[in-house]
Formats: C-alpha cells, sequence, structure tokens
C-alpha cells in the first residue's frame, strides 16, 4: 500500500556516509576533550634536580669513599644510638634499676627477624665471689703477660700464643679495666705496647699474621714453638678483629693506631668475591702457600662477623647453610652440614663460639648500633644459641651430668680435647684435634659454664656458677674445667679460659662489650686513597645499607622432639 | 760494717732470688702440654706410610701448639692413628673408640708402650717383646682364647716372648688370666700383631725392614724405593746385601726382624744372639753398641740444625758412647762370653751346648781365614774382643776401599770362590769382600765381574744420610780422629799377641750380619734365637 501523500526514496550509501560521519565527529570530540583533559590535569613542571656532591645521587670517586661514614642502623632508622656504660667503679648505685630489660617482651622471631630470647642475661654488680674470680683471672694475665713484647702467653709459662688468644687477652685487659681492678696508666701501657708489637709482628708471606707467635721474641713460629712459619688463621684473625673494635669504639684515642695496624695487612685471599673465608697453611711438599675454606657453623658466622665490623662482606660465611639439625634431648641441635668424610675438617657443635656472639656482639648485626639489649637482630644465631643452651640443661635435668661443653686442654696425651656437643655424628662427642674418641677427657668448661651463666639467667646457671666460681688457683687464674667423670679439676691455665670469664663477669656488669662508634671518618677507610693499596689488598671502603648483612630466620622449633 | 751490709745484702739477693723461682714453681708443671710438643719430641715422620693406604692428614688445631700432622690407616683388621711424638691408637673400630691399644712414648726417646685394659706391651732392650699384665700374680693360668675354644699358654708369656708366643698372641682372641677356677681378668689380643708391628717400627726409626713378612708396604714409587729385595725381607730365601738407609739401623743396634725373628735391638747392653741351623754352623754375632739417637730428624734432616746444636748433639753422643763403652769393657774383663747381666732364666744353653756352639765358631772362622789370608785372629782372640766398635768406624769401609791399592788376581779367586763354592750371589759376595780390608778392588777392577760394576758405584756413593753435607762431614772427621786416638790408646794398653784388632772385630760382625745371619734364617726359615 502506498501513503496518500507520496513518499521519498532514499538512497542507502547516504545513511552510510551519515553514519561514518557521526562517528569521526563523536572520536575526534573525545580524542581532543582528552588530550585537553590530560593537558590540563597532568601538566606539571619540568624540575632539575641538581646533584650534590657526596650526596645519594653522586656516582661518588673512589677517591673519596673513604670521606662517607659507615651507615649504621642508628643512622638509617633515625634510632638513638647506644652509650658505653661507665666503669663499674663509676656507676650510681641505682644503675641497674634505671635499665630496661624488655621483661614482657614476648620471646620468638618479630617482622625484621630479630629475635627475643626466651631468657635474659644476668645483669648487676659484681659481688664479692665474682669480684674474687676477676682477680684471679686477670692475675693470670699479670702473670704471663711477657714484658718484652707485651704478649701474653696462651698457655700458662709456654710462651707461644695466637690472634685467638691475644683476643682472649684484649678481653681481659678490657675487662680488668672496665671493671676497675686495674686504671687508666696501666691499661694504656699495656694495650699500647701489645698494640706496637702487634703492627711490628712479621707477617706470614707478607699477607696476615702467622697462626703462631713466640711471646718472648714476637717472632712468627710453628707449633713447635720453633722459629717457622704455618700460615693464617681466618678464625683466629676474625676474632681478633671483634676485639680490634671494641677498643676503637670504646676508646676512641687508640683509633689511630688500631688502624695502623690493620692497615698494615693483605686481606685480599682471606674473603673470596662470595664472601666466603679462607686460611692458609704451607704445603709440605711445595713450600707453597694453599688457602682453604676455614670455619664451620658456630665459629665461621662469629669470625664473619668481626670482619664484617670492619666493612667487609663476608656473606656466605655468615649464614648458617648449609646446615643440619641433630635431635638431642629433644632439641633440634644445628651443626654444619658439611660432611667430615669429605672435607676433612671436623663439625663441632661447642659453646664456646655461641658465647662469643652474644657476649661481645649481643647476638646483633654488626651494623645494628641502637637495638634494646634484650632483641637480637642476628635473629637465628641467638635462637640457634638458645637451643646450645637448652639442650645442655637438658642433659643435665635428664642424666645428672653438669654439662657446658667447649674446647679444652687436657694434661697429658692428647692435651687438647674438642669436647662437643655433637660431632662427627655423635652426640656428646669428646675428641681429640684427629679425631679420637676420648670420653674420659669430657669435663665441665668453665669458660663455657660461666658464659652460659652470664648470658642465662636459670636455675641451671646458678648450678654451674656454684660449680665454677671457685674453680681457681689463685697465683695461676682459673682452671681450665672440671672433669665430668669425677676425676677433679683440668689442671691446665690458658689466655682463652681466663679472657673469656673475664667478659662473662664484665657482661654482667656492662651488658654487650661491642659499644657503637662514636667518630664519622676513619684512617681505615680513608688511608692510601692516593694509591693502588687499597685495591691491592682488598681493604673495603664504608659499609652502606646495600653491603649489611641481611638478618635471617630459620625455622624454629616449637616443642621438644622425642 | 761495710762486710756486714755485703753479707746482708747478698743474703737478701739470695732469698729473693729463692723466692722468686719457689713463685715460678707451680707454674711450671701446668705448660708440660706444650712443651710435649716441641720438636725434639717428634720421633716419627708422618709422611711416611706405616702400611698401605695410611694416610698423613692435617690435625685441626685451634690452639697455639699441637702436632700439625698425623698419619691414619688400616691394617690387619685395625684402624690406626699416630702422632709424630709416636701416640698411637689402634682399635678394630674408625672412631678408635673401643678395645683400644694405646702407645705412649717417653719423650725425646724410642721407648714407647701400648696399653689396652691392664695389658701393657712394650720392647726389651733387646727388641724383644714383652708383656706385662696388672693383675696378674705368680701361679696364676694364662689362655688364649677364640670364641669357645682356647688353649693354655705358659706363664712365660709374661716374660720376653719367644716367636711362637708372639705369633700364638698376634693371632688374636682374648687373653684370660685365671686364679684357681677363677677368672681374674680378660683382654681381646685385637690389635696386638700390629701394635707389635708399630712398637718395633719405631725403634727401628720407621725402617721397613722390621716389620713382618707379608706386611702391606707401600710400594717402590711412592716410598721412595723402601721396597727394594735389599732393603726389606724378601719371602725368598736368599742372602742380602746391607742396602743404603738399612745400615743405619743396623748400625745402632737394630737387626731386621720377621716374623720368625725377633729383632735384636741393643740400647745399652751388648747381646748375643746365636743362631743354629742344621746345615750351617752356628755364628756368633755381636751388634755394635751405640745409643738411642735422640733426635730423628738429626740424621735425616741435618739442614734444619745449626752447627752448634749438631756439635752438642754429636759431644752428647759421644760422652754417652765412651761412657757404655767404658761400661762394656768392664763388663767384658771377666772373659765371660755370656755374662750375668746377659743371661736369662729361660733357653739358657748347656756346656755341652756351649762347646758346641764354640767348635762351630772355629770352623767357621777357619772358613773365613780361608779367603783371608792375613787375618791372624782366633776365636778365642775374637771373644776377649767385645768392646764395642768405635762410632767412627761405622760406614767407612765405602772410603777405605776406594783409597787402598788393588789386589786383582785375589779378589777374583775370592769372588769365584764365594759365589761357585759357597753360593753366595754377586752382591753378597761383593759385600764380603768389601768388608775386607786387605781385599782392596778398585771400580775398574770391579767391572770384570758381571754385576759388580753398579754395585761398585753404589759402594762408592757417598751414604745421603751421613755425609751430604760439608758441615757433617767436618763434625764427623773430627769426632773419628778423636774416636780413633782414644781407641788406639785403649787397644794399645790391653792388646795382647795374637788377639783381633778393631777392624778384624768389625770384619767378622759386618760378615756375619751382613751375609751369614740372612742366609742362616731364610735356610732354616723359622731361625731358633736361643737366650744365651
Amino acid at each position: 500500500m502506498k501513503s496518500a501523500v507520496g513518499s521519498s526514496k532514499r538512497a542507502p550509501i547516504v545513511g552510510v556516509l551519515m553514519f561514518c560521519l557521526v562517528v569521526v565527529c563523536i572520536t575526534g570530540a573525545s580524542y581532543a576533550v582528552g588530550v585537553s583533559a590530560r593537558r590540563v590535569f597532568l601538566a606539571q613542571e619540568d624540575e632539575v634536580i641538581p646533584i650534590i656532591a657526596g650526596g645519594a645521587l653522586d656516582e661518588i670517586p673512589a677517591l673519596m669513599r673513604g670521606n662517607l661514614p659507615s651507615v649504621t642502623s642508628s643512622m638509617a632508622v633515625e634510632q638513638r644510638r647506644r652509650e658505653k656504660p661507665p666503669r663499674m667503679c663509676d656507676m650510681p648505685a641505682d644503675y641497674f634499676d634505671q635499665q630496661s630489660r624488655g621483661e614482657n617482651a614476648p620471646h620468638g622471631y618479630d617482622k625484621h627477624n630479630a629475635y627475643v630470647r626466651k631468657y635474659r642475661s644476668r645483669r648487676g654488680f659484681l659481688n664479692e665471689r665474682d669480684m674474687r674470680a676477676a682477680q684471679v683471672a686477670w692475675h693470670y694475665f699479670e702473670q704471663f703477660t711477657q714484658e718484652s713484647t707485651g704478649l701474653a702467653n696462651s698457655v700458662g709459662n709456654y710462651p707461644s700464643t695466637t690472634l685467638w688468644d691475644t683476643a682472649s687477652y684484649m678481653a681481659g685487659l678490657v675487662s680488668a679495666y672496665e671493671l676497675c681492678l686495674i686504671e687508666k696508666p696501666e691499661f694504656d701501657r699495656r694495650i699500647t705496647q701489645l698494640l706496637t708489637t702487634i703492627k711490628g709482628l712479621d707477617l706470614f708471606r707478607k699477607e696476615l699474621p702467622n697462626k703462631v707467635y713466640h711471646t718472648k721474641t714476637g717472632a712468627k713460629v710453628d707449633y713447635t714453638n720453633k722459629p717457622g712459619e704455618i700460615g693464617f688463621s681466618a678464625l683466629d684473625i676474625g676474632r681478633f678483629l671483634v676485639w680490634m673494635r671494641i677498643y676503637k669504639n670504646r676508646y676512641p684515642y687508640l683509633a689511630n693506631t688500631i688502624d695502623s695496624v690493620l692497615l698494615k695487612w693483605d686481606f685480599r685471599n682471606v674473603i673470596d668475591d662470595e664472601g666466603l673465608m679462607f686460611g692458609a697453611y704451607v704445603d709440605k711438599e711445595t713450600d707453597e702457600t694453599v688457602y682453604a675454606q676455614e670455619g664451620r657453623l658456630g665459629y665461621e658466622e662469629y669470625a664473619a662477623k668481626g670482619f664484617a665490623l670492619w666493612g667487609f662482606r663476608p656473606r656466605l660465611a655468615h649464614r648458617a647453610e648449609p646446615f643440619l639439625t641433630a635431635s638431642i634431648f629433644g632439641i633440634q641441635v644445628p651443626y654444619d652440614g658439611r660432611d667430615p668424610r669429605i672435607f676433612h675438617s671436623q663439625n663441632y657443635v661447642v659453646t664456646e663460639s655461641y658465647l662469643q656472639d652474644g657476649l661481645e656482639l649481643g647476638f646483633d648485626l654488626p651494623h645494628d648500633d641502637s637495638s634494646p639489649e634484650w632483641v637480637h637482630t642476628d635473629g637465628w644465631r641467638a635462637e640457634f644459641a638458645d637451643r646450645i643452651y637448652q639442650v645442655q640443661e637438658n642433659r643435665w635435668r635428664q642424666t645428672g651430668f653438669m654439662t657446658a661443653r667447649s674446647e679444652h686442654n687436657v694434661k697429658g696425651p692428647p692435651y687438647f680435647t674438642y669436647d662437643t656437643i655433637f660431632s662427627d655424628g655423635y652426640p656428646w662427642n669428646t675428641v681429640t684435634p684427629r679425631g679420637d674418641y676420648v670420653p674420659d677427657h669430657s669435663a665441665v668448661a668453665a669458660k663455657a659454664a660461666l658464659g652460659l651463666w652470664a648470658l642465662w639467667e636459670t636455675e641451671y646457671t646458678d648450678v654451674l656458677y656454684e660449680a665454677m666460681i671457685e674453680l681457681y688457683d689463685p697465683e695461676n687464674g682459673m682452671y681450665e674445667g672440671l672433669y665430668e667423670r669425677g676425676q677433679g679439676r683440668v689442671g691446665i691455665f690458658t689466655a682463652n679460659n681466663n679472657g673469656i670469664i673475664l667478659t662473662a663477669l664484665l657482661h654482667k656488669v656492662q651488658g654487650t662489650i661491642l659499644t657503637p662508634y662514636t667518630g664519622d671518618t676513619e684512617v681505615w677507610y680513608t688511608a692510601f686513597r692516593d694509591q693502588d693499596i687499597r685495591l691491592l689488598r682488598h681493604y673495603p671502603d664504608p659499609p652502606q645499607k646495600d653491603d649489611w648483612l641481611p638478618a635471617l630466620r630459620h625455622s624454629v622449633q616449637e616443642k621438644a622432639d622425642f | 760494717m761495710r762486710h756486714t751490709m755485703q753479707a746482708l745484702f747478698f743474703s737478701l739477693a739470695v732469698s729473693i732470688g729463692a723466692a722468686s723461682f719457689v713463685a715460678v714453681q707451680p707454674a711450671r708443671g701446668q705448660d708440660r702440654s706444650a712443651e710435649a710438643f716441641a720438636s725434639e719430641n717428634a720421633i716419627l715422620d708422618t709422611a711416611i706410610p706405616f702400611a698401605i693406604g695410611a694416610r698423613e692428614a692435617r690435625q685441626a688445631l685451634r690452639g697455639a701448639f699441637g702436632w700439625p700432622s698425623f698419619q691414619e690407616g688400616l691394617v690387619q683388621g685395625v684402624y690406626f692413628r699416630f702422632d709424630p711424638d709416636g701416640y698411637a691408637r689402634f682399635a678394630p673400630t674408625p672412631r678408635l673408640d673401643v678395645d683400644v691399644f694405646e702407645v705412649i712414648c717417653r719423650p725425646r726417646t724410642y721407648a714407647c708402650a701400648a696399653r689396652k685394659d691392664g695389658l701393657e706391651v712394650f720392647l726389651t732392650e733387646r727388641g724383644q717383646l714383652q708383656m706385662r699384665l696388672e693383675h696378674a700374680l705368680a701361679g696364676d693360668m694364662f689362655f688364649v682364647s677364640e670364641g669357645v675354644s682356647e688353649i693354655q699358654v705358659p706363664e712365660r708369656i709374661l716374660q720376653p716372648l719367644d716367636v711362637q708366643l708372639e705369633l700364638l698372641l698376634g693371632a688374636g682372641g682374648e687373653l684370660s688370666t685365671r686364679r684357681g677356677s677363677t677368672e681374674v681378668g680378660r683382654v681381646s689380643l685385637k690389635g696386638f700383631s700390629a701394635v707389635t708391628a708399630y712398637l718395633r717400627w719405631i725403634a727401628a726409626r720407621q725402617d721397613y725392614a722390621v716389620l713382618p713378612r707379608g706386611w702391606p708396604v707401600p710400594n717402590a714409587e711412592s716410598a721412595g724405593g723402601m721396597t727394594q729385595p735389599a732393603a726389606w725381607n724378601s719371602p725368598m730365601p736368599q742372602p742380602q746385601v746391607v742396602a743404603p738407609g738399612y745400615g743405619t739401623p743396623m748400625a745402632t743396634g737394630i737387626a731386621p726382624a720377621t716374623s720368625a725373628a725377633p729383632l735384636t735391638y741393643s740400647a745399652q747392653v751388648p747381646q748375643t744372639t746365636m743362631v743354629q741351623s742344621n746345615t750351617i754352623p752356628p755364628v756368633q754375632v755381636q751388634p755394635v753398641t751405640i745409643q738411642p739417637v735422640l733426635s730423628p730428624y738429626s740424621a735425616g734432616a741435618p739442614d734444619v740444625l745449626d752447627a752448634e746444636t749438631l756439635r752438642r748433639e754429636l759431644a752428647t753422643l759421644k760422652d754417652l758412647f765412651v761412657e757404655a763403652q767404658d761400661a762394656d769393657a768392664m763388663r767384658a774383663r771377666p772373659s765371660a762370653l755370656f755374662s750375668q747381666q746377659d743371661a736369662e732364666p729361660i733357653g739358657q744353653p748347656s756346656q755341652a751346648e756351649v762347646k758346641k756352639l764354640f767348635e762351630a765358631m772355629e770352623r767357621l772362622q777357619a772358613q773365613v781365614s780361608q779367603f783371608q789370608p792375613n787375618a791372624t785372629g782366633s776365636y778365642a782372640s775374637l771373644s776377649n774382643s767385645t768392646q764395642p766398635v768405635p762410632l767412627g768406624n761405622l760406614g767407612r769401609d765405602t772410603e777405605r776401599t776406594d783409597s787402598s791399592p788393588p789386589v786383582q788376581g785375589q779378589s777374583s779367586a775370592r769372588m769365584a770362590y764365594l759365589v761357585q763354592h759357597l753360593g753366595f750371589d754377586a752382591q753378597t759376595a761383593r759385600a764380603i769382600l768389601q768388608a775386607v780390608p786387605d781385599n782392596r778392588i778398585i771400580p775398574s777392577q770391579a767391572s770384570a765381574i758381571p754385576g759388580l760394576s753398579t754395585l761398585t758405584e753404589i759402594a762408592a756413593t757417598p751414604s745421603n744420610v751421613l755425609y751430604e753435607n760439608a758441615m757433617v762431614d767436618q763434625i764427623l772427621a773430627e769426632l773419628e780422629t778423636e774416636m780413633a786416638a782414644a781407641g788406639t790408646v785403649e787397644h794399645q794398653g790391653v792388646a795382647l799377641p795374637g788377639q783381633a784388632s778393631v777392624e778384624e772385630y768389625q770384619l767378622l760382625s759386618r760378615y756375619f750380619v751382613s751375609a751369614a745371619l740372612p742366609a742362616l734364617l731364610s735356610r732354616t726359615g723359622a731361625g731358633h734365637v736361643l737366650q744365651p
């Protein structure tokens, strides 16, 4: 049907054209609106950020890196830096009343992988018995320090020592001064002579100090105390570096002397690029230097932190891996996973290395100078140390054997034993350096017992204290320990034992021995910038935040594993 | 007044000195453990393997002293580890924790003893094994048991052991001690043979020659020719020549020990070892008397000592030697061949046996004089000459040989006699001829005999141990001169017509030791050793 008014017929092309036109118009309008809006809303003024010399954006040349301050936790997170506590005789009577102990802090890891231990350290003034023990222990060093060199004998009047034992002497010296057993003139005389001697030591093949030195002459010797050279020990040097840092931070007037000692040493072979530590020994056949990885779980991390305190980056050495655990009296005791049958190096688990970390470094990371005393920023070290303590208490509770195990000298063959919690696949393994099982030489080590007493305030450590605190010879110092099988005292006197006991007593008074560095730049970081010596000897730059050792955690044992 | 003050001052100084001395005394004992590692106490080189498969390892030392190395291995079913001072442990488990033989040596000596559960084993001064049982009393009975079977062993196991008993105890099992029907002690013998071999190895300054037959000794390539036939006992019965490196223990009174013949090690007392055989006349061996060397490294590595130290050690050695010489001379004067001190309660030969032995010695002497026309010593004169040979004469035969005129015809004839008639091989014959002072052969003439030129070269080569250092040469020359002078004076004083000279005595000794004794031992197989 058709309309009356008529009809008009339009071509389809027109419709298509009209549609396209509308689409184009709408799109163009949208684009124009968008661009305009973008211009309006996002338009900002071009800002030129100037790079300030020495500032964060400045790619600072090597020549100037020494001027940078070492970045510590107090600088990075703007926390209040810890302070060096006063000497015991300068402490007010209510000194410990003012100290917070974090009693209410829950134990375990926090979100930064720091760890709060279940037990607190023992703090307070020394009582009469403590003071008597401190005096006797210090008497060892009075008796056996050589006038000619200022070095102290490692064992009694046998005139030889290592850097490990020299560090123990330095520990004893600091403790004697801070506990007011000696005054500053005596302290200064001793430390100055010691540092002068150490600076003049003939190094092992112009690298690092030899493993052993004759204390009367300062000459490098072999294990029989005859002139010769053995090699160097990364662990000994690591411990020595811990105590050099403690001295430098506590007594800034010694800083230049301390730096000049270390600036003679060549660190190119002791730490590799991955942060693994190497000791050196001489090949018997070829007389060439052989560098071999040194350190097992416990000692390795402690020594690594000594290097890190001086700006080195022992990342791999500081890690617990590879480690395994052995279940002993319900505790998963960590031990080094490197098989002694393959690596020909025993994986001792002893108390000593954990004690030294706790007493001297507070189970903290090297860059930490601000965390509270009860927070341990090197969390897994504190947690492992708790296990080491607990398994020894458990043994005492379940067998009756008072237990505080460490390495110690013994009278007669084999003369030295590693009295371990675990080694070579066996718990409570007492072995000689060559691996013989010698259970008759198992003992309660005095240094381990008093170290546990200082760091764990418990009923068990009270028992240890009672057993050890009067175990001394007034003429020669504290005895090495008490035989477990009833043979009496271990009748040996050593620098290490007396040094650690003094450290434990000082820890009771002052807490963590390492105090923050209060200066800015250090000669250690600025020296030789105009030469290639720093490069050749692998002297580090001041550590920045990226250089910090990582805070790690490992799985926690929630309940006893039987 | 002045004198009084001086006296007061003097007494004060003395009291202060005494007080300080007393004050230091308590501390002296404590560092003994450190002094135990003085280099003088090192009597063993841990780089020399005790048995095949043993390895030297570094000790994990944390302290300032200790032995830097030790050796560990497995031999005859027991694991072992030993330190340079001789301290060792032998046990059937690698942990060395149960059933352990522990060997401890007296500092700076080769006197060592092995202990296990009340059993102590050590070498006598003559090199024989002796046992000591802590709880044993006279009248106790001893049994060696293995499982359910057991045999009774005589009470004389507590006296120096003979070969049979040593072999029996070394076979393993357990040694039980019974008093009536009650067992008062039982100790495992596991590791006994390995420990006894170790004790002998120490006493012989790590010479493989003293180890039992069948002992797994490292091969020549790795051990520097230690398994060459001349240097260690071959299972084949053949006469042997004293080899370089073997002469030192021989000179110090240590004879090779085999499983069949305990070594004859003499530290101070001269000894007499009798060897009997059905086919060969018995011979008497008189090892020279030398004090134990205090420092083993003084000979092995002379360069590590300075001249003064070496001179002092040699002077000490000389003094000790002279003392021993005097003592021996005193003992020898009663003209008793078997002195009272040498007498042992068991195995003492009867008069008839002694007479028989004397006759045999005369026959042997006659044989020797057949190729030694100038020798005038008889057995009687020989028996009077029991003084030890001066140290300076040791090892000098080679030098004397080279500087003497040749007697080629005699030498060839004697060589032919020794090889063809007596059945010695060329090496042994050569050694015998070398030991004869009047039979000089120069190297050029020696080449006429097959196989002799090489031997002559070896003989002409100076000993590496004794003469490699000019300073040592000089000192030894001085010492030899002194000793020779002293010896001449002494012998002039006691010389009798027809009595054998020192050189002749040495000639026979060397001949018997180097040729006759091994031959006898090898031919008899079990080599009877009689107690004098």
